[in-house]
């Protein structure tokens, strides 16, 4: 088996996916089948936004990795400048 | 035909198939209990195949071995091939 900190960030990542999938499926496929006034409806924000975090987060990620694509290149640029 | 080209063909005939369908546009109508299920499902689909990608990777970190020889080795090599380099009269 793979040493102590390896096993903790997998276990880490597998919980993580798990918690995101069971409430994700639970908002999504679930909750417009349970009735508008049962208390697990508190839990879960307007359904709007089930669509919305995960376009936002996705945009936010293209940025991220478009901004970092640019350093990296900036920097090979730089330094075959100065050889 | 590559899988690429299957994948993303079979992905656009979904697509059709959902806009038809959350549309009215199709043959038959679908309730609007079940529309509202299958609006954000494409938004869905993708989470689940993340989550999927992310559990994936997290059971290979989770159950892959420590190779000491072969990390040992692989230093071996690298310090080998630096020195090799640096006689040549590569700055590193």
């Amino acid at each position: 088996m793979a040493t102590g900190t390896d096993r903790f960030v997998g276990a880490g990542m597998i919980g993580f996916s798990l918690i995101v999938f069971i409430y994700y499926t639970l908002w999504v496929i679930v909750l417009p089948f349970v009735e508008k006034d049962h208390a697990i409806q508190q839990l879960f924000l307007p359904r709007a936004y089930a669509v919305i975090i995960p376009i936002v987060a996705g945009i936010v990620l293209l940025f991220i990795l478009t901004i970092g694509f640019c350093l990296i290149m900036s920097k090979n640029k730089d330094r075959k400048k100065t050889k | 035909m590559t899988k690429l080209l299957e994948w993303l063909i079979g992905g656009l005939v979904f697509l059709v198939v959902w806009a038809t369908l959350i549309t009215d546009t199709a043959f038959f109508q679908v309730s609007d209990q079940i529309k509202e299920v299958f609006i954000p499902l494409p938004v869905y689909l993708l989470i689940v195949f993340a989550c999927y990608s992310l559990a994936s990777v997290g059971y290979g970190v989770m159950t892959f071995n420590d190779c000491i020889e072969a990390h040992r080795s692989l230093k071996k090599e690298v310090s080998e091939a630096v020195d090799d380099l640096k006689r040549k009269g590569m700055t590193m």
